[in-house]
């Protein structure tokens, strides 16, 4: 017969648990049986673990509704995911929703053509008259184009500072060669003035663009460039006035303000014009209008080789 | 899955969360990922006890300590009954005071009367530890559940 065994309190403690769920063996059982009647404490503790096994006896026979399953069996779908986002925090939501609405922003803009959102202001049309016999919409053909290339060219030779603080008007009667010098002056003048700060400048350049199509344009273009000189105008560009190309004559000058009707109606009485005001970079003084004119010859026969020169 | 064992599952986090809002959304995550498990590997049918003891330990963990709500959103009636002769209280000064893992294998096998053997695997833990946990949860439910007794 083997010697009883003698439990120390601490492991007479951890059977305890064994002892009162009844899966200990028959001489560990009596073991801790008599540990116990030796130690008053562990009956405590016995006692508590009793108790706390009948209270989770009680804990096991807890119901769970059935709408309670049916719900959690609903969410475990799709519907469960966007459900989830209302349980976040206000901070987290907004931040999701601020996410989305830069993401649909960025990709409208990245894949959407500029021209959408954007349209080109650079050249508008202020003001568009046609003066004339007839009212008929007079075609523009694709020479005009050239004009536009001839205008460029004519511009770049010019002195880039296009801010003249002062309004010089010309004298009435003066030669080409004259003006010239005059416009070296002014050349100089702009760049010397132009340190200094203006004290009423326009904010925005304007030009006025005049077509014409005749079929004698060489009859026609030394006149208005007598004409223009009379009412005291002068070439705005290096080429010379009437500058006579394949299929026109092309006019750049400057007029005083108060001239305006007065070549309009004189270049009129030729023929349908076609005029528009249109913004440019290139800034005049007050008072001084700038003007391009066109005239295009119709008749095929009477075009010329282009004068290349300008002069 | 069957209706029990989303009962065993919501009965789970009802009681180691006390939070009836959280505990359907616990049991909801539960139930997806185990349906997920299963969809991946039907072998893993076999040990449901074990999935979830696994999934719900490891959502339990990310649960904890979340900011309870104060009031049900879900506008339903609570979906838990309780023995009539229960006090709550008693449980939530257990959950208070004990572990985190001594209240999961309280419940598990107390509660909800897993085998030892399927928790100690989802728990990643030997049947002696899990019988030590248990006997040291129980001891101390008891002595809250019967105030007056002196506490060792």
């Amino acid at each position: 017969m083997s010697p009883r065994r003698q439990l120390s309190e601490f492991l007479c403690r951890e059977m305890l648990y064994d002892f009162a769920t009844g899966e200990l063996d028959d001489s560990r059982k009596t073991a801790v049986e008599e540990s116990i009647k030796e130690f008053p404490d562990l009956e405590d503790e016995l006692e508590a673990l009793k108790n706390g096994i009948v209270y989770l006896k009680l804990l096991s026979q807890t119901e769970v509704s059935e709408p309670l399953i049916n719900q959690v069996q609903e969410e475990t779908g799709i519907v469960a995911y966007f459900k989830k986002l209302q349980t976040l925090p206000t901070w987290a939501r907004w931040t999701i929703e601020a996410l989305v609405v830069a993401s649909v922003v960025f990709i409208g803009i990245r894949f959407i053509p500029t021209d959408f959102w954007m349209k080109d202001v650079s050249q508008f049309d202020v003001a568009t008259v046609q003066l004339g016999k007839g009212q008929a919409e007079i075609p523009i053909s694709d020479e005009v184009s050239e004009v536009e290339k001839m205008i460029q060219k004519d511009e770049e030779a010019l002195p880039k500072e296009g801010v003249i603080v002062e309004a010089t008007p010309a004298p009435v009667k003066k030669s080409e060669e004259v003006i010239s010098k005059d416009e070296s002056v002014a050349s100089n003048k702009t760049t010397l003035e132009a340190k200094d700060p203006p004290s009423a400048v326009p904010v925005r350049g304007y030009v006025y663009r005049m077509y014409m199509f005749l079929s004698n344009v060489d009859e026609v273009t030394p006149v208005i460039a007598k004409k223009i000189r009379e009412l005291g105008g002068k070439k705005a560009g290096e080429v010379r006035l009437g500058w006579r190309k394949e299929d026109g004559s092309y006019f750049h000058f400057t007029l005083p303000e108060e001239k305006y009707s007065e070549i309009t109606s004189f270049v009129s009485q030729y023929g349908d014009v076609r005029i528009s005001k249109d913004e440019h970079k290139r800034i005049m003084p007050r008072g001084i209008n700038r003007f391009i004119l066109w005239i295009e010859e119709t008749n095929p026969n009477l075009r010329k080789k282009n004068d290349e020169s300008g002069n | 899955m069957a209706t029990l064992h989303i009962k065993c599952i919501s009965v789970f986090f009802y009681f180691t969360l006390l939070d009836e809002r959280l505990a359907m959304e616990a049991t909801a995550r539960v139930v997806r990922k185990i349906k997920k498990r299963i969809q991946s590997n039907k072998e893993d049918a076999k040990d449901i006890e074990k999935l979830i003891v696994f999934f719900c330990h490891q959502v339990r963990l990310k649960l904890t300590g979340k900011k309870k709500y104060l009031w049900a959103k879900s506008g339903i009636e609570s979906g838990w009954t309780l023995h009539p002769d229960v006090d709550i209280g008693s449980w939530r000064e257990f959950l208070a005071e004990s572990d985190g893992e001594v209240v999961e294998a309280v419940v598990f096998s107390k509660i909800l009367n897993f085998k030892d053997q399927p928790i100690s695997q989802g728990l990643g833990i030997t049947i002696g530890t899990l019988r030590y946990r248990l006997g040291n949860g129980i001891r101390l439910l008891g002595l809250v559940a019967q105030p007056g007794l002196v506490r060792i």
